[in-house]
């Protein structure tokens, strides 16, 4: 176990070394930051002693060097916008993100997976076929699009909740939370749901062949003929083997609605880290960027060590060693 | 070795009356007929956009503001019914979209193709070759799967700013390795079979045996996989293009004009976001449809 | 062996309503089963003898229905009940032993979880409780050390020993019948041996009754107290095995015989019965062995009864192989 932590871990290092590679390559030699720093009017000399402070004279390598003894020491630069470190900036937004994240996230579990398991159960029936249908829709309705019509109905045309920002926040442990005020409780409902339409579709879909594809199975029909009551069957007998699977698609899926959380927040003017980096793409802002992207991929990364972990504890067939045959 | 081994994979007559079942079994869903068939509606509108199209949107000398804004079916200082209304700058909002469609599906379609050939080149080499070569390339394959797609997008176009040919970059750089994946699965499976090792036992060219015996066995899941793809790299792009780092305002797809229309909706012409937004779920829809069905129709676990 | 049966089936027809027709899978088959006896069902694939077993079981799944004829079971008649109670009688008063071990089992479920759900289905009992009786069941069908395979899962388990285990969740609630489909076919020759011998002990130790589903008549010929041969759904002859296997009365169990490979001499051709099964959805009308019957006559034509040919032997004939001859 010990060691199959490390070697994911390892590897986990591995790529964050190779994006950061990649990010700043990209990011800073690609373009030129000298001339979003600067006046375009400044002359040749400002723009060398500026080139010089920046290090931006030196060899590619020897920049990056100094980038990742930086980074590793929490400088991931200073933003040319707000002018204070850029990793204290998306830690800052961070919180605001990741509430969205997981509540939309639980909201996908919570919808998802009960309908999913009608619509697998009883497939013939007009409400499973419905339910399939459905998630068709949700599938296909493009996040930002629903965003917009969930504020043109809820927001302004039936005015029952607010559509802009976090609303009342409290502050625990110094981190501003929306979920523990009743008004930061409605300002969440609106930007959630639209963060979780796709993913509520997406566990429908799973959980509905995962039963299907478990129910034809002979463990199934064994604990029929022995009389086991359908109820048990299906939270004991079914439930559990489509778990395993889904904790993985769970994990994964939560990455990418923090990543997507960029769309609903630039929607919901939700104070997000997702809506801090397109207003950075937008401004040119790059240690913002870098910092966003670093951060990003750290996440990711954690995100898979862990769904590994959880999948070995949950399926016993991939429990490491143990087996005494 | 066995009398079958030398049998080629299917001839063209067989492939000609493959392909008649295939369109039947395909046409047995009314669902996936019905998405085929407004799919191929969409494309021909796309197509033909400027001969369908009431009137050239990007015409400036055409354009009065003084019909900005107005609500579906209005009639304009012209005299020309608006059926959906004009946006902000006064552009019949049916030709916008239409207009719009025109560019977004060829978007879509295009940053598919190219994915597709990247990937399949790419997924046949690695099954092909092996080695080396084949973990290279699926290590790049599972880096790029590990990201979601929006973000892989948001870095390069960060990188790259804003523009057509970029936004297209972006699209094929998050598709390639779905394709690369599936191609390499089934060539591997196929790999393995006699008839290669027999074509390979003739001294067939590596070219050959890749194009005419590994590629036609990849064709049917890479069929699901590029429905699901150019659904995706459509709506990706129309996201991208509403945050306003994709498409630049001069080549306005159907997510700019929901976007441009995001400004007039609080203020109640709610229509000039959400026509572009209907006749992009409706492509959505029928995409989809489609590779529901295909995907049934390619899985064998199942077929009854 | 007490001569009151446990179980009687009277009649039995189920049929499968499918787009290209009705498939009588199981048309009227009779039988009665006493306490401590086995009674094997052979018959080739299709025959339709794992459907008689589930036909009992009232586990049927659409489009497959029973639409006629009786199951008793200890005077309860179980065809006449709705599935709540039918559900109470699963597992406990009649239970089912699966093919194959390797899939009957919950890969992702401990040993110790399936006996407590299969016990906790029909009574009130703690998983401590559980794990008590669980051993001593594992026990019983001859897994050493079974306290410590109750934390293990399936896959930790060896093919024989997941069938034995299977075996005893299936016996656990000590029922009085129990239907075991084929329960050796996936296993090793040698271990179908032990297997076997388990079941035979443990039928005779608890005089339990049951029916022994299976395609391989040497197994039946060791193991089974009496045999109904299956073809086309019925059952063309019922008898003590002894007596069947000595002297076939049905010409379709005479080929049976003759198409095993033991008895035959070396490098001689093994007998086949010519022809194929049947479809199902289209029997011949009358004996609907008659297609492939080297016998068959006008009188064929006509479905022949299911008529007494000796002291406690049926066959479905109109022309019974000559008694105490064995010139087949």
């Amino acid at each position: 176990m010990i060691a199959f932590l490390i070697q994911r871990l390892l590897q986990g290092a591995a790529v964050v070394a190779a994006m950061s590679l990649i990010v700043f390559i990209g990011v800073y030699a690609i373009g030129d930051p000298v001339e979003i720093l600067i006046n375009p009017d400044a002359d040749q000399a400002t723009r060398e002693a500026v080139t010089q402070m920046l290090g931006l004279d030196q060899p590619l390598w020897v920049q990056y060097w100094r980038f990742v003894q930086a980074a590793l020491q929490g400088d991931l630069g200073t933003s040319f916008v707000f002018n204070i470190p850029a990793g204290e900036l998306i830690l800052e937004r961070m919180p605001a993100t990741l509430e969205l994240a997981v509540t939309a996230t639980l909201m996908a579990i919570l919808i998802g997976i009960p309908l999913g398991l009608i619509a697998g159960l009883d497939q013939e029936r007009w409400y499973a076929k419905s339910i399939l249908a459905g998630s068709i829709l949700g599938f296909s309705l493009p996040t930002f699009w629903v965003g917009l019509i969930l504020i043109l109905t809820f927001g302004v045309w039936l005015n029952w909740l607010p559509v802009f920002g976090r609303g009342e926040t409290v502050s625990v442990f110094g981190i501003e939370w929306s979920f523990l005020t009743l008004d930061g409780l409605a300002h969440l409902v609106l930007p959630a749901t639209n963060l979780a339409l796709f993913k509520i579709a997406l566990f429908i879909r799973l959980t509905r062949a995962g039963v299907r594809e478990v129910l034809p199975q002979d463990f199934i029909r064994y604990a029929n003929a022995m009389g086991i009551h359908p109820a048990r069957v299906v939270s004991r007998h079914v439930l559990k083997n489509i778990m395993i699977p889904l904790v993985t698609v769970i994990g994964i899926e939560f990455g990418s609605v923090v990543a997507f959380a960029v769309v609903t927040e630039s929607i919901f003017n939700w104070p997000g880290m997702g809506k801090l980096i397109i207003e950075s793409i937008n401004r040119l802002d790059r240690p913002v960027i870098v910092a966003y992207l670093m951060v990003i991929v750290v996440m990711f990364v954690i995100i898979n060590v862990v769904v590994d972990l959880l999948y070995a504890v949950l399926d016993p067939r991939v429990r490491l060693g143990g087996s005494n045959r | 070795m066995s009398d079958t081994a030398f049998i080629a994979p299917p001839r063209r007559a067989v492939r000609l009356r493959a392909l008649a079942a295939f369109g039947a079994a395909f046409a047995e869903s009314p669902a996936a007929l019905a998405g085929a068939l407004v799919f191929v509606a969409l494309v021909l509108a796309a197509v033909f956009a400027p001969l369908i199209a009431p009137q050239n949107p990007y015409d400036l000398a055409k354009l009065s503001i003084l019909d900005a804004r107005l609500p579906p079916g209005s009639v304009a200082m012209s005299g020309y019914t608006h059926i959906l209304g004009t946006d902000g700058l006064g552009r019949d909002l049916f030709s916008a979209i239409l207009y719009g469609l025109r560019i977004s599906l060829m978007v879509g379609a295009l940053s598919a193709f190219v994915a597709l050939i990247i990937g399949t080149v790419l997924g046949l080499t690695a099954a092909y070759v092996g080695g080396r070569i084949d973990s290279a390339i699926m290590r790049l394959v599972d880096l790029q799967m590990s990201f979601p797609a929006i973000l892989i997008a948001l870095i390069l176009l960060a990188i790259l700013g804003r523009g057509a040919d970029k936004t297209m970059i972006a699209l094929i750089a998050v598709q390639w390795a779905y394709y690369a994946r599936t191609v390499r699965a089934s060539a591997l499976v196929e790999r393995e079979r006699e008839y290669i090792e027999a074509a390979q036992g003739l001294r067939l060219g590596h070219v050959r045996i890749l194009m005419r015996h590994l590629l036609p066995n990849c064709i049917a899941p890479l069929l699901v996989v590029v429905t699901v793809q150019m659904a995706h790299a459509i709506t990706l792009e129309a996201t991208l293009s509403f945050l306003g780092v994709g498409l630049p305002e001069t080549q306005p797809s159907l997510g700019l004009l929901i976007a441009n229309g995001y400004q007039y909706m609080l203020g109640g012409s709610y229509w000039i976001s959400i026509y572009p937004g209907v006749a992009l779920l409706i492509v959505m829809v029928a995409i989809n449809l489609m590779g529901d069905r295909l995907r049934d129709l390619f899985n064998p676990a199942l077929k009854r | 062996m007490s001569a009151v049966p446990v179980l009687d089936v009277s009649s039995l027809t189920t049929v499968f309503e499918l787009k290209a027709g009705a498939a009588r899978s199981v048309n009227d088959v009779s039988f009665s089963l006493r306490r401590g006896e086995i009674l094997g069902i052979v018959g080739e694939s299709g025959s339709g003898k794992s459907v008689t077993g589930l036909s009992i079981m009232g586990l049927v799944a659409p489009p497959g229905r029973v639409v006629s004829g009786e199951v008793r079971m200890n005077g309860t008649v179980l065809t006449g009940l709705d599935e709540a109670q039918l559900r109470k009688k699963r597992g406990r008063d009649i239970a089912m032993i699966f093919q194959d071990p390797m899939t009957t089992l919950n890969p992702v479920l401990t040993i110790a979880r399936q006996f407590y759900e299969v016990l906790r289905a029909h009574r009130p009992v703690t998983m401590r409780e559980a794990r008590e009786i669980a051993a001593a069941a594992m026990a019983e069908v001859g897994i050493s050390a079974p306290r410590e395979r109750l934390d293990a899962y399936p896959h930790q388990l060896s093919g024989g020993m997941r069938q034995r285990v299977c075996i005893a969740i299936s016996l656990v609630n000590e029922p009085s019948v129990i239907i075991a489909d084929e329960p050796t076919t996936a296993l090793d020759v040698t271990i179908q041996a032990q297997i076997l011998a388990m079941i035979q002990r443990i039928v005779r130790e608890r005089q339990v009754a049951m029916i022994f589903i299976t395609h391989d008549l040497s197994v039946v010929a060791g193991l089974c107290d009496r045999v109904g041969v299956m073809y086309g759904g019925r059952i063309v002859e019922l008898g003590p095995v002894d007596e069947i296997l000595a002297d076939p009365a049905h010409p379709y169990t005479v080929g049976l015989l003759a198409s095993i490979p033991g008895d035959a001499p070396a490098r001689s051709r093994l007998f086949q019965i010519p022809g194929t099964q049947p479809s199902p959805l289209d029997l011949p009308s009358g004996c609907s062995f008659r297609t492939r019957c080297t016998k068959a006559a006008a009188l064929c034509e006509t479905a022949p009864p299911f008529a007494p040919v000796a002291d406690g032997r049926q066959a479905r004939c109109h022309f019974p192989q000559n008694r105490g001859g064995h010139d087949a």
